[in-house]
């Protein structure tokens, strides 16, 4: 074992019960929550939030629990693309939202960003959960660059508003999520490899948790101390591997995972790791012992590390691998158990008089902050866009032409008859 | 060495502003140089003038210290490039009046080019440079001389190049701002043309390419005359930018990835290899990585490609080129680039020029042949302009040299 | 449209060349090497200059010297004349705070150090004048606002975050709005108190000042609740100044506004004044608090960005309806 740390006697007591809620913000991710709960018998009570009452219901179908938010803003028919709407919505629910909030330990936030539910309502829970002391994990898709550059920028100012509010954010970059595999021509085969990588994600963090069949499992204090101020720069990685090189190719996984290259993702080693481990059958010592020395070397823990590992004999020789890190500590936002608001918070009423521009005779004010290039632009983001003879030469000629990297490296190595080489 | 004939010739470009201080006469002579990263441009655009005055003074006195000229040197002569040049075909038309073409015919068909040329440049364009192409009686081919010539139109060809007026007063701004007039500008297109010429080839068809950081530039000779110019805004940096992106790396990262491994065309022996950026020159111990080195090939593919697919249609809009292209600039280094625009220019010769006058024997490196071509042009227009001054020039220019 | 025109264009086309367009050529010395460009070539002007200048500048500063006056010894006492640059303090209160005696030769850099002991005044400048007598000019802190105790007594709170007394200030010049939950912090230099990150929130209330007086002068309260102590943290999306306007304020059969939330972040908060101005000047809010659903019923005025079309984004003022006070 470590010396990281010393660890409760296997079977010393009964762990106090941890209360999860993995909540879904908006259609995207209340359906992929509602999978989850359904599939993989996630150990969570599962809440799906939305503007729209068409789609909660199908969330309702899987026994997921519902939320109707605005309805006197949205009406029940969604927040359209108006990250605003959303958000009016949230606070006008503001009560029922802090009500559903109440009794939990560890908030998972599943947001799509770009959207208007996703991006405006997930935003204002958060913030919610940061006013009450809740420790909120946030996981979150960007669009797909064909969605649209407004979709695109909308999810660019949420994602910043949810870093600055969450203990733990995970950007998931569809645009490079679609990279690593191939893709297609479909958009929905996208969307399905978004999903995996959202699934992935979350029930390994909570698996890391709740792991109640294993012999070590972290610490809800100790994890809840990897992110001490909202706004840090998480570190979350994943690693599967099977067969005679699984723990090898695990860690290869675990090293290489796109998650550690998004921009919102930790810019460096983190000094406190909490580090997960599956396996099929109990694992000697020593191999826990590598692991953990392995993902130390490259992720950091110098100052604590805190593995724990569970047994599935359903595994076989499959092998899971789970970091959690933070970097980059904001000092001014301090606040992770703010103290409550001195009064309770006022209830929203119905009949809100709204005084827009229009009537108050204002001019048309340019937009709060400078605005977030989409990276694809790269270096030349921050220059005027310009196009020659109708085509935006600053993006790369691949991502514009859609080649497929990855595919076409298979394609190569299959002609030229090295196919499974790595 | 008498102080009006030194001159500052300056080259500004995306990545590196180069100067060379320049004895024009008896013998074009370099008699300072330096060159250094440039701040505040990207693509051939202005983003922070600032910084880019910043960056080029400080070239500039490094070359006069060089030179031992320090605060002497009051004329300079310009490059200009970018998106903010562009340039366009002119055609004069006059009858012939008598049977034969006379001096008065080719003033009225030039009077009518300079006239039509008035018209297309917009308000907020100004003229950089009108190249004379030739003339042609009754649409046939080009001629020089038509003098003597019968026929019933002549014709002026003039190809012109403009640029943006707010873009050349923010230019003018950084030399003039250390005390120096300009007294040339020239296109890039044209300076990096002048610099790889070579005698054997003036008469052919040629085209050449500079491919910068920011941009590329290009110009067309066919039998040894100007036929256009143009510029693409893709350079090098983009070659790095779709690196970075492509791989996630950093883009400082994709730079030496890129001067280190980079071929323009993907090869198959590279399928399997993988670079470790654990070993790789990193600054900053990221999570680090194995990138493709076939996938990076690829990347830097495809914008080749693109690139040279770009300036094909330029070049082949009114008819197919054939005859000899010559890559220069930073990026022509490049392995493989030679092969690839052959792909694209199919029935050309394609190969890597540097500079070849013999004043800048130690700058024969394809980076410096804007400045050394620029420095050619610009001794070539002030011997042109003395000449047409006369003896009454040359009474004034004595003056003014007393005086200063 | 004639091709031809009057005029030769050999002529014209000179107008549109490159060489037509101004140049301005100067050594501006806005940057490091223009800067030594023009200092080599202006080197011998500017070492007489400079000699020139130094000679002035030992003149004037021995002659202020002597106007100073660093030594007690041989002076006889004088009379001293006090001024204040814009401010409230006299001549009383100089002499009650220094212990100032005519009788005696004061000590003029004693008499500096013990005025700047007060944190009222931000500069003290003390010279000698031909005949003796003593001229002290000051300049104040302006307040900006004030810092209500726990026991009720007042501070003020100047534009550089200096806090002090409030005594000298005449009511109706102090009557500022009070700041709230400010985070105080002690000056290890001076000693003074302060309130950090006052920066953005004095850019803030001389901006309401002058572009909202009436609506400025009906405010009561700021809090700083949720204003951050770091000036860089004004952009995050929990900070906010919030100001409650006196319970005096509006016609009490109308609705009344409780609480307004503006922006920490000045780009937003200027916007966020604007439109307020604008509505107040109009007569738009009064309008809507005094519809008859609006009664006497209490609102919070937020602003929020609409980014309903993205190529045109603005601020919104919204009436936010809240509980009545004393239903918490």
């Amino acid at each position: 074992m470590t010396e990281s740390e010393s660890l409760p006697p296997p079977g010393a007591g009964t762990p106090p019960v941890l209360r999860v809620k993995l909540v879904g913000v908006g259609g995207s991710a209340c359906r992929t929550v509602a999978r989850l709960c359904r599939e993989k018998q996630i150990d969570a009570e599962c809440v799906a939030v939305d503007t729209s009452a068409a789609d909660l219901a199908g969330a309702a179908a899987s026994g997921v629990r519902t939320l109707l938010i605005g309805e006197n803003v949205a009406g029940g028919a969604g927040a359209g693309a108006d990250a605003a709407r959303g958000a009016l919505a949230a606070r006008a629910s503001d009560e029922a939202l802090r009500s559903m909030l109440a009794g939990t330990d560890l908030l998972i936030l599943v947001a799509s960003l770009g959207r208007g539910t996703g991006s405006g309502a997930a935003v204002e829970i958060a913030n919610l959960a940061r006013e009450v002391g809740l420790l909120c994990v946030c996981f979150a898709t960007t669009p797909f660059s064909w969605e649209g550059t407004a979709s695109t920028k909308q999810a660019s100012e949420a994602a910043d508003a949810l870093q600055a509010n969450c203990g733990a954010f995970i950007l998931l970059e569809n645009n490079l999520l679609a990279q690593t595999e191939d893709a297609g021509a479909s958009y929905s085969e996208g969307f399905r490899i978004s999903d995996r990588w959202l699934e992935t994600g979350i029930s390994a963090c909570c698996r890391m948790l709740r792991n109640d069949a294993g012999r070590m499992r972290v610490d809800f204090a100790a994890f809840r101390g990897l992110f001490p101020v909202v706004g840090m720069r998480t570190l979350f990685s994943v690693g599967f591997g099977d067969g005679a090189a699984a723990q090898e190719d695990a860690l290869t996984d675990l090293f290489r995972c796109p998650l550690l290259k998004t921009r919102t993702s930790a810019a460096g080693p983190s000094e406190t790791l909490a580090v997960h481990i599956e396996l099929g059958a109990e694992p000697q010592i020593s191999f826990i012992n590598e692991i953990v020395q392995r993902v130390k070397d490259r992720f950091g823990g110098e100052s604590r590390t805190f593995p724990s590992y569970a047994v599935d004999p359903a595994l076989g020789s499959r092998i899971e691998l789970c970091v959690f890190g933070a970097t980059g500590k904001r000092e001014a936002s301090r606040v992770v158990h703010p103290s409550p608001r001195t009064a309770p918070p006022p209830s929203r009423e119905s009949g809100m008089l709204v005084l827009s521009p229009d009537d108050v005779g204002a001019d048309a004010v340019p937009a709060d902050d400078e605005l977030d290039i989409p990276d694809s632009r790269g270096v030349f983001g921050s220059l005027r866009s310009s196009l020659f003879e109708g085509l935006d030469l600053d993006k790369p000629t691949y991502f514009r032409k859609q080649i497929n990297l990855e595919r076409e490296l298979e394609k190569k190595k299959k002609a030229l008859g090295l196919s499974g080489a790595k | 060495m008498a102080q009006s004939n030194i001159s500052a010739v300056i080259d500004i470009g995306s990545a590196e502003t180069k100067v060379f201080i320049v004895d024009l006469e008896p013998q074009l002579k370099i008699v300072g140089a330096f060159s250094a990263k440039t701040e505040g441009m990207r693509r051939g655009e202005i983003f922070n003038l600032g910084a880019l005055k910043e960056s080029v003074h400080g070239v500039i006195r490094q070359a006069e210290l060089q030179a031992g000229s320090a605060g002497e040197i009051r004329r300079a002569c310009l490059a200009v490039s970018g998106t903010a040049v562009g340039g366009f075909a002119v055609q004069g038309v006059t009858s012939v009046k008598s049977r034969s073409v006379s001096a008065q015919d080719e003033r009225a068909a030039e009077k009518d080019a300079l006239d039509v040329c008035l018209h297309r440049v917009p308000e907020n364009r100004r003229i950089v440079r009108r190249i004379f192409r030739g003339f042609r009686l009754d649409r046939e081919r080009e001629i020089i001389d038509p003098r003597g010539l019968s026929g019933n139109e002549l014709f002026y060809d003039m190809w012109v190049v403009d640029a943006e007026e707010s873009h050349l007063l923010e230019l003018y701004q950084i030399p003039n701002r250390y005390g120096m007039e300009i007294d040339g500008l020239f296109p890039a297109s044209l300076a990096a043309a002048e610099s790889v010429r070579s005698f054997s080839e003036m008469d052919k068809n040629r085209l050449v390419i500079d491919i910068g950081a920011g941009t590329s530039d290009f110009a067309l000779f066919r039998d040894g005359r100007l036929a256009l110019t143009g510029v693409i805004p893709v350079g090098g940096e983009h070659v790095t930018s779709d690196i970075s992106h492509g791989l996630q790396i950093r883009q400082e990262d994709a730079e030496r990835l890129k001067l280190r491994y980079a071929k323009a065309i993907a090869c198959d022996e590279d399928v399997l290899a993988e670079i470790d950026l654990d070993t790789f020159e990193c600054e900053m111990k990221d999570f680090s990585t194995h990138v493709s080195r076939y996938k990076m090939e690829l990347i830097v593919q495809c914008r080749l490609e693109e690139l040279f697919g770009l300036i094909r249609k330029k070049v082949e809009a009114d008819e197919p080129f054939s005859g000899v292209v010559q890559l220069t600039g930073g990026t022509s280094q490049m392995l493989g680039i030679c092969e690839l625009a052959g792909r694209i220019f199919r029935s050309a010769e394609v190969r890597a020029a540097t500079p070849n006058q013999g004043f800048a024997r130690n700058y024969a490196d394809p980076k410096y042949a804007t400045v050394v071509g620029l420095a050619v042009l610009y001794r070539d227009e002030l011997r042109a302009r003395r000449k047409s001054a006369g003896p009454a020039g040359g009474l004034r220019r004595f003056l003014k040299k007393i005086i200063s | 449209m004639p091709r031809r025109q009057e005029q030769d264009p050999f002529e014209r086309i000179r107008a549109k060349e490159w060489r037509s367009l101004p140049q301005n050529v100067s050594v501006s010395g806005d940057t490091r090497a223009s800067k030594r460009r023009r200092v080599r070539n202006a080197s011998r002007t500017i070492s007489v200059a400079l000699l020139f200048a130094g000679i002035v500048a030992l003149f004037g500063y021995v002659w202020a010297d002597m106007m100073r006056g660093f030594s007690e010894e041989g002076a006889s006492g004088a009379a001293a004349e006090f001024s204040s640059e814009g401010g409230v303090l006299d001549e009383d209160w100089f002499r009650a705070w220094t212990g100032f005696d005519e009788s005696r030769a004061p000590n003029l850099n004693r008499l500096r150090r013990r005025l700047l002991e007060y944190p009222q005044i931000k500069e003290a400048d003390i010279r000698r004048l031909p005949g003796g007598k003593i001229r002290v000019s000051v300049r104040e802190r302006r307040p900006i606002g004030r810092l209500v105790g726990a026991d009720g007594t007042v501070r003020l709170v100047a534009d550089d975050g200096v806090i002090f007394p409030s005594e000298t200030f005449p009511p109706s010049r102090a009557m500022l709005p009070i700041f709230e939950d400010a985070k105080i912090a002690r000056d290890a230099g001076t000693g003074f108190e302060r309130v950090e990150g006052i920066g953005p929130l004095v850019e803030f209330v001389d901006e309401a000042r002058t572009r909202c007086l009436p609506i400025f002068a009906e405010w009561d309260v700021i809090s700083l609740k949720h204003f951050p102590a770091d000036p860089n943290d004004v952009a995050l999306p929990w900070a906010e100044i919030r100001v409650v306007p006196k319970s005096s304020a509006g016609n009490p059969s109308h609705g009344r506004v409780r609480e307004i939330v503006f922006s920490a972040e000045p780009k937003s908060f200027r916007q966020d004044l604007r439109l307020l101005s604008a509505a107040a000047a109009e007569g738009k809010l009064e309008e809507a608090l005094s519809a008859p659903e609006a009664r006497k019923k209490d609102y919070r005025i937020l602003f929020i960005t609409n980014r309903k079309n993205p190529a045109e984004e603005f601020r919104e003022l919204r009436l936010i309806p809240v509980p009545a006070a004393g239903t918490r």
